[in-house]
């Protein structure tokens, strides 16, 4: 099957899932309204609110989203075949992560563009406020478990990609002092920063660095464990400093390597007509985890990923200029992941391979695919890029240095915003010295990361990493499900059909329950204590969450207003913003469904 | 939309970025530990400033300095749109991608350093009532008709 024929088709779908689909969820779930007032334009100070134009919320929105997480999980997921892989993309894409998305994005900007963290204690009950500050903690902790192990491996497989990665710190450093300082433009340094990143690429190929020897020298069994730590010792210090100093330049440079990423992939698989050598299903080795469930917490970001809704209902909430614009922006930003996704299937089973045997002797089984799979996508991302006249092995280390970046900054970010739960959890314990001590709170947010990159998980690189990215796939669809559960609740209390929510939260709920069922089992009879107790506490946060979900759906149906009922949106702007009173605000459906008073 | 004005960020404004499961993203919104504290720079007064000032139908757009996917086409369209070509459309879109600049229709009035708001309200109303003639110029050509005469500048 040709790789392109497959992007066609895959592109064909996602623009029918946005123009009916996320239609149908516009004007029937969420019932949008032109005139409702939007945070942006109700808070409006030019800073945080600010009413924005959608295309230009879209581009921020998506380059907030877009990352490496999208192409860690598929190109694990191939293992079971490119079809069910690239299936699960489309269907959660459209039925999945477009309705989480985009309603994460209607709900927030209904509630004053309160995060979903505080709308979960507001929508559902207080105690899913707790619940999902102790979900957020464990995605946050698998986050930068996995990606630290990814960029071990991948230095340990990439050594040319070191000093690029190295010097791209300074420079990004450089790059902010240097808009700051001349305040002049951010296109252009961010341009040159990329140019020299590049031409790193032949210095790194150069003088590849290895740590063997240090390795050898402290006694470390696997070199990957070096990097690892020297990366937790790195976030420790990136994290402290203030985000204009290096996150935010370095976003400058990642920026324009996710569109060169994306652009090469196009471009690579439109020159070279790659055709797809992965069987469509894999006939996988027995004792193989099936593809169901363990193909829905594989694939989160790409798919569906909770994470979004924190995005949707962080900073993009606070822009939105009207309401009708949230369907482009929130519904987009799912589809542009999932396109991330596709590409990451692509080149994990056109690219890296050019025979079916050749493919097979990459995924035999789930431990070296789950292990190698970062690596095979760098493979595939490198043949396209050499399609367009990229020579291989500088192409292998552009591919390496592209995912790196993306997941370094993710670390990064990742470490932060631990730092403010494990921050928020002392202030909840009332633990004083947690909540206010910046250096203990940072300290507990890279130390359990760590010692979980740093697991016996059985012997060999990958088994561990494929069921720590398991792990955190798992987080991420918890982190889902409760934002759905926020959306389903609403959607009922406001006598709307709530089955275009409840279908992907009863789904995921299931899978996710269902391989942390399997998992701990497995754990157990492979006598594993340390991920065993931890399956077993997102199990309990799973049961949690469901019973919760329960209580306030049962709660909600009670309460919805009778057929008839429904507050229609108004076509005239000037009544709703001249009125605060009128139905478009949805105060008729009673105290508790109310939105916020504007 | 009659008007377009594009008000660049300030170099260390929030912008997008930061990849999947990161970004500018909060898990509450207040108490904890966490204290927001949002950017401090001109663009917030100036566009308060602007928005109170200008009719509905101009445009204000907030734009962060890394969204070039969206800033250079759009400082491409207003400046051909205002008859820039080759040299003199490259020196503004130059200057429009700098942080804190003030863009008005493709006339960059600002360029690294945002004057203050009444200032920057000013330019923009001229820069408004300019455009505005030219385009009764043009239509009065067109017709065959003499142009009404410009009104006399502030003193």
């Amino acid at each position: 099957m040709p790789a392109f024929a497959v992007a066609a088709v895959v592109g064909v779908l996602f623009f029918l899932g946005y123009r009916y689909y996320s239609s149908y969820l516009a004007r029937k779930v969420y019932v949008l309204d032109p005139a409702f007032v939007t945070p942006a334009h109700e808070f409006n100070d030019g800073v945080d609110y600010v009413p924005t134009n959608k295309h230009v919320l879209f581009g921020h929105h998506f380059t907030s989203v877009a990352g490496a997480a999208p192409i860690v999980g598929p190109a694990i997921a191939v293992f079971w075949g490119w079809g069910p892989a690239l299936a699960w993309i489309v269907l959660g894409t459209i039925f999945a992560a477009g309705v989480h998305d985009f309603g994460s994005l209607v709900v927030s900007v209904r509630h004053k563009a309160k995060s979903i963290g505080t709308l979960a204690g507001e929508v559902v009950n207080g105690r899913a406020r707790m619940l999902f500050l102790a979900i957020i903690f464990f995605l946050l902790t698998l986050v930068n478990a996995v990606f630290a192990v990814v960029i071990g491996n991948l230095f340990v497989a990439n050594p040319g990609a070191v000093i690029p990665i190295v010097v791209e710190i300074p420079l990004a450093m450089l790059i902010g002092q240097y808009i700051y300082r001349t305040r002049s433009s951010a296109l252009i340094p961010s341009i040159v920063g990329v140019i020299v990143l590049y031409a790193l690429i032949l210095v790194g190929n150069a003088f590849p660095i290895e740590l063997d020897g240090l390795a050898e020298a402290l006694g470390v069994e696997q070199t990957r464990n070096v990097w690892v730590v020297l990366l937790f010792a790195y976030t420790w210090i990136a994290s402290r400093i203030p985000v204009w100093v290096l996150l935010q330049p370095r976003d400058y440079i990642n920026s324009h390597q996710l569109f060169i990423a994306l652009a090469v992939i196009a471009a690579g698989v439109i020159v070279g007509m790659n055709t797809i050598q992965a069987p469509v299903v894999n006939d996988v080795p027995e004792g193989s985890p099936s593809f169901f469930p363990f193909l829905f917490i594989t694939i989160a970001c790409g798919a569906i990923s909770g994470f979004h809704s924190l995005v949707s209902s962080g900073t993009t909430s606070k822009q939105l200029d009207t309401e009708t614009d949230a369907r482009y922006v929130g519904y987009m930003g799912a589809v542009g992941e999932g396109s991330l996704a596709t590409g990451a299937v692509l080149a994990a089973t056109a690219g890296v391979a050019a025979s079916q045997a050749d493919w097979q002797a990459l995924y035999p089984d789930f431990a070296t695919a789950s292990g190698g799979a970062v690596g095979n996508f760098v493979d595939g991302v490198a043949v396209f890029a050499n399609n367009i006249g990229v020579p291989l092995d500088l192409a292998t280390i552009f591919a390496a240095v592209v995912v790196i970046s993306f997941a370094a900054t993710t670390m990064d970010t990742g470490v932060r915003l631990q730092r403010y739960v494990v921050q928020e959890i002392g202030e909840i314990i009332k633990v004083r010295v947690l909540a206010r001590n910046l250096t203990l709170a940072t300290t507990v947010a890279v130390l359990i990361p760590l010692a979980m990159a740093l697991l016996p998980g059985g012997g060999e690189a990958g088994y561990t990493f494929g069921v720590l990215w398991q792990l955190f796939g798992t987080t991420n669809q918890l982190t889902a499900g409760l934002a759905l559960s926020v959306l389903a609740v609403w959607v009922t209390r406001r006598g709307r059909n709530p089955l275009a929510i409840l279908i992907p939260l009863v789904f995921l709920l299931a899978m996710t329950s269902w391989a942390l069922i399997v998992n701990l089992q497995r754990f157990i009879e492979a006598d594993n204590w340390v991920l065993a107790p931890l399956d077993a506490l997102i199990f309990l946060l799973a049961i949690w969450l469901m019973v919760e979900a329960a209580i306030a759906l049962r709660t909600a149906f009670r309460e919805r207003p009778q057929p008839g009922a429904e507050a229609r949106p108004t076509s005239d702007p000037a009544v709703a913003r001249a009125n605060p009173t009128s139905p478009t605000d949805d105060t008729e459906l009673g105290q508790t469904s109310r939105d916020e008073p504007r | 939309m009659r008007h377009r004005v594009v008000l660049v960020r300030g170099p260390r404004a929030a912008a997008g970025g930061g990849g999947c499961c990161s970004g500018a993203t909060r898990p509450f919104d207040s108490g904890g530990g966490h204290r927001h504290v949002p950017p401090v720079d001109d663009v917030g007064a100036v566009y308060r400033a602007l928005r109170a000032a200008l009719p509905r139908d101009v445009a204000v757009e907030v734009v962060s300095p890394t969204n070039w996917v969206w800033l250079v086409p759009a400082l491409l369209t207003d400046g051909r749109r205002r008859g820039l070509r080759g040299a003199a459309l490259w020196r503004s879109v130059r200057a429009g991608i700098v942080v804190e600049s003030l863009i008005c229709d493709g006339a960059v009035l600002a360029s690294g350093r945002l004057p203050a708001p009444a200032a920057a309200v000013a330019a923009v109303e001229t820069e408004l009532a300019v455009a505005e003639l030219e385009q009764v110029t043009t239509a009065a050509a067109a017709r065959g008709r003499t142009p009404p005469r410009a009104p006399a500048p502030p003193p």
